[in-house]
């Protein structure tokens, strides 16, 4: 993993770009810190304007990279298909670009269980892909069970929020 | 344990073919000796087994300083109950002498090595049950099945267990005129004495066989309400507390109760009529049986 | 008719049966108890600070049990001076005391620590057990927990567990970023030491039978796995080497399998794996969710948990994956089984009305008892001797869990000392 300094330079100046929007490029496979609320704002159109077309950043903002699902299901909602047709059309334009999907749960379930849950959810995310075209090979799924939640509160709201599967730029990405 | 045995008994061809085990050996040898010691030592104290714990535990903390390669057991002395109870029994005797503590002949003699409690109950070997009492036992079993219509006392019977099974039972308000001697007479006793060892018993309920926790003894007591003479587990429960450690504990429970509750409250002029009492503990209601 | 017939030949053998109306015993039946913890005085052990140390660990150890409540030195009236001595009974009597155990602890020529008690029937006024222990002096936490199992195992007739210890994931940091590391401490909270270094998420660590080997899942290089964690070699490794997470690892009683799950496809399902050859067989195929094996100590079944039925409950199978039948009928979920090691109970996490709680029921299903009441309670732990178990509680609102233990008869629950936060405890056998 060794990198050519012009590379690097590239990168500085990639990040040096972000600092005005929301601070810290994600890291490769962890969860995305808390993003905005479920169903609202995940194509926020504000920011466009200083990201970079097929990075991380882009993925996770303009295209939306989580999808939430009901209290012990993985089955897809209606409107997080359009959330994931989206992907899958961002996937196509950067044939390059490697995911990983995420499976999580919230709190209400026992650990192992929830293991085999948040699986069952990143591999429904990951079916859905690949039915719209994109190569199965280019998305893996890891299952985060209850260990990685986005919202603390023992409450409906926060688990709706963690019962999700997000989208993570693996490899392939433009400046990331 | 067994390896360890083994390599006590030819620790050359076993440093010969491990050489991470020298240490173990070494400390096995070096123990051993010493275990001689002590035993040789000190001579009027019988009663101690010797344990030895391993030097080392197994724990190799990935972020701390790794301990030195210690010797995994090098003493195994197994610390099994079996063995322990060997040495115990002669002890308190040869030492004092001011100590009263009654009648205890049992324990001086050379023990036998058994597994039953060294207490002050007679070790099993005395089953001088003399008593004549066939009869009083045939009831006690009956009680227990409820359902046993094929005997005839459990018929007789079967009023008393109902009355008695209650659980907070104070002294019963009236005694029902019964057919048999005890029920009537003496039901008021039995519930007066159940009330009161009531408080004092805590069986061990955790334990994984209720039935196994069910023991009987002979009480005598003195006409103050004070406990006469150790009490006597009945010949059935004694065998039984030999065979089994959770027995065993039921019935030093039980013994315990007997003790901590005395002197009895009764009424003294039916001396005679309480004076004599079998018991019979049996906490399978309480632990949802 | 009859019945009056068979009442008055009753009444006639009655009557003949009974012989002299004085002499006869008295019959009681004693059916309801008090249960209370027995009373036990430990008076520091000869020996000085040792000493006192030593019998401040047996006191805490009996203490927590549950089972006996140990006397304040203050109120005793006796002070030990030569523990060859028979006590003066009667003095422990007057405070209370059911049992007395006395001890000294001496350092002997080479170095070693060397301890011997005693304990005493304070009303049969004998002793009930008389043990010497030796080891080095590091060690004397552990002579006092063996004395503790000893004393525990004389008055209760089941074995301790003292001297054991507890693997368990350590917890710090906010829940959105959690750093789980996987640790080791004695039963008692003691000795903590850390086997991993927090960079990568760790669960459900479980021993072996030796207690020298850890099954664990770690997310090391982001690759969710089962890993063994030798104790005494301090190395890791990957349990088999499969494409997607394996996870939920538990040894059999012989220490030679580890019942895991392997998911394929988003599917989970149970598979055993040969520790030595490394030869896998799958156990469950069902496109429902299998996982939490158990092994039955006598490892002919394993329990699991599925939800095959369509909610989460747990299933009994033999061991080579035939005749899986459901258990739990209790009402809730349920998951998370682990066999008693006594093979008595199965206990196991259940979630109903909003909260988990820890249960125990019969292998087959029958007479299931909740014994925790917690807003999250899960993950069971089996003391070695069948009677107590540890478990995960956790705090609403992200605030962290704890590890808690509560007596098999869901008395005495109590929190367990560790190092900050903590999860997922596993309870080790004795220690050899």
């Amino acid at each position: 993993m060794r990198f050519p300094t012009d590379l690097k330079l590239v990168v500085a100046a990639a990040i040096v770009a972000l600092v005005g929007c929301t601070t810290k490029p994600p890291p490769a496979t962890e969860a995305p810190p808390a993003g905005p609320p479920p169903g609202a704002g995940e194509t926020g159109p504000v920011t466009e304007s200083n990201i970079i077309p097929g990075s991380a950043e882009d993925l996770r903002v303009n295209v939306g990279d989580t999808v939430h699902f009901e209290y012990d299901r993985y089955q897809l909602r209606d409107e997080d298909r359009n959330v994931l047709q989206r992907q899958a059309g961002w996937l196509q334009k950067y044939p390059q670009v490697r995911v990983t999907v995420e499976g999580h749960c919230d709190e209400r379930g026992t650990r192992e269980y929830n293991l085999a849950l948040g699986a069952r959810r990143a591999n429904a995310v990951k079916e859905y892909l690949v039915s719209l075209g994109v190569s199965s090979g280019r998305v893996d799924t890891i299952s985060y069970g209850k260990e990685r939640p986005v919202c603390t509160q023992s409450s409906e709201d926060c688990w709706a929020q963690n019962r999700r599967g997000v989208t993570t730029v693996t490899s392939g990405a433009a400046s990331s | 344990m067994a390896t360890m045995a083994g390599a006590r008994r030819s620790p050359v061809g076993f440093v010969g073919s491990l050489m991470i085990h020298a240490g173990i050996i070494g400390a096995t040898l070096f123990t051993f000796a010493h275990k001689l010691d002590v035993t040789q030592e000190s001579p009027p104290v019988v009663p101690v087994d010797l344990v030895t714990i391993a030097d080392k535990t197994n724990i190799m903390a990935a972020a701390k300083a790794r301990p030195k390669p210690e010797p995994k057991q090098e003493e195994p002395t197994p610390p099994e109950p079996q063995k322990t109870e060997t040495a115990p029994q002669p002890e308190p005797q040869p030492v004092k002498s001011e100590i009263p503590p009654e009648p205890k002949p049992v324990e001086a003699p050379p023990p036998p090595p058994e597994a039953v409690a060294p207490e002050p109950v007679k070790t099993p070997p005395p089953p001088p049950k003399a008593k004549p009492k066939p009869e009083p036992k045939a009831q006690a079993e009956p009680k227990k099945e409820k359902f046993d219509i094929n005997n005839i006392m459990a018929l007789l019977d079967k009023r008393a267990p109902a009355e008695s099974s209650a659980p907070n039972a104070r002294t019963a308000e009236k005694t029902i005129k019964g057919f048999g001697p005890q029920t009537a007479m003496t039901m008021d006793l039995q519930d007066s004495l159940r009330s009161q060892i009531q408080q004092c018993w805590s069986p061990p309920v955790g334990a994984p066989h209720p039935e196994e926790l069910v023991v009987e003894f002979e009480l005598f007591l003195k006409p103050d309400g004070s406990v006469a003479q150790p009490p006597q587990l009945s010949a059935e429960s004694q065998a039984a507390v030999a065979r089994d450690s959770f027995t065993r504990a039921a019935a030093e429970a039980a013994r315990r109760a007997i003790y901590t509750c005395a002197p009895y409250k009764l009424p003294a002029d039916r001396y005679n009529q309480w004076q004599d009492i079998t018991l019979n503990f049996d906490p399978r209601q309480m632990m949802g049986q | 008719m009859n019945r009056i017939a068979l009442i008055c030949a009753a009444l006639l053998a009655a009557v003949f049966a009974y012989v002299p109306p004085v002499s006869a015993a008295l019959h009681v039946d004693v059916t309801q108890g008090n249960i209370q913890p027995m009373p036990i005085a430990i008076p520091d052990f000869i020996g000085g600070r040792q000493g006192a140390q030593i019998a401040g660990v047996i006191r805490a150890d009996l203490d927590r049990s549950g089972l006996f409540r140990t006397l304040d030195p203050k109120s005793f009236l006796d002070q030990i001076k030569d523990i060859n001595t028979p006590p003066q009974f009667a003095n422990w009597r007057v405070i209370n005391a059911q049992g007395l155990v006395t001890g000294q602890a001496v350092a002997q020529a080479d170095g070693r620590l060397r301890a011997d008690f005693r304990l005493w029937d304070v009303y049969g006024e004998s002793q009930m057990l008389g043990l010497e222990f030796t080891a080095t002096p590091e060690n004397w936490r552990r002579i006092a927990h063996m004395i503790s199992d000893k004393i525990y195992e004389r008055i209760t007739g089941e074995k301790g567990y003292f001297d054991t210890r507890i693997v368990f994931v350590s917890e710090t940091g906010p829940a959105t970023k959690r750093v789980k590391r996987l640790a080791v401490m004695d039963e008692d909270g003691a000795n903590p030491i850390f086997l991993t270094n927090g960079s990568y998420l760790v669960l459900t660590p479980r021993f072996n039978p030796t207690a020298q080997m850890i099954a664990y899942m770690s997310y090391a290089g982001g690759r969710p796995r089962v890993y063994l964690f030798d104790l005494e070699s301090g190395r890791q490794e990957m349990l088999g080497n499969f494409p997607n997470m394996t996870f939920s690892p538990r040894f059999s009683p012989d220490g030679n399998k580890v019942v895991m799950t392997l998911e394929k496809g988003g599917n989970s399902d149970i598979y055993v794996m040969d520790v030595r050859t490394r030869g896998v067989t799958r156990l469950t195929s069902d496109p429902a969710i299998d996982t939490g094996g158990s092994y039955s100590p006598d490892s002919s079944q394993i329990a699991f948990e599925s939800d095959r039925g369509g909610s989460q409950q747990i299933y009994v199978m033999n061991a080579d994956g035939s005749n899986a039948h459901r258990v739990s009928f209790g009402g809730g979920k349920n998951g998370t089984p682990v066999w008693s090691p006594r093979g008595d109970m199965i206990a196991f996490t259940k979630q109903a009305s909003g909260a988990f709680h820890i249960g125990v029921m019969r292998p087959d299903g029958s007479r299931e008892r909740i014994i925790t009441d917690g807003w999250e309670d899960e993950g069971p732990t089996w003391a070695p001797n069948g009677r107590v178990l540890m478990f995960t509680r956790t705090e609403r609102g992200g605030r962290g869990s704890q590890i808690w233990s509560v007596d098999v008869t869901g008395r005495n629950e109590r929190r367990v000392q560790s190092p900050g936060s903590a999860s997922d405890p596993a309870w080790s056998p004795l220690i050899q």
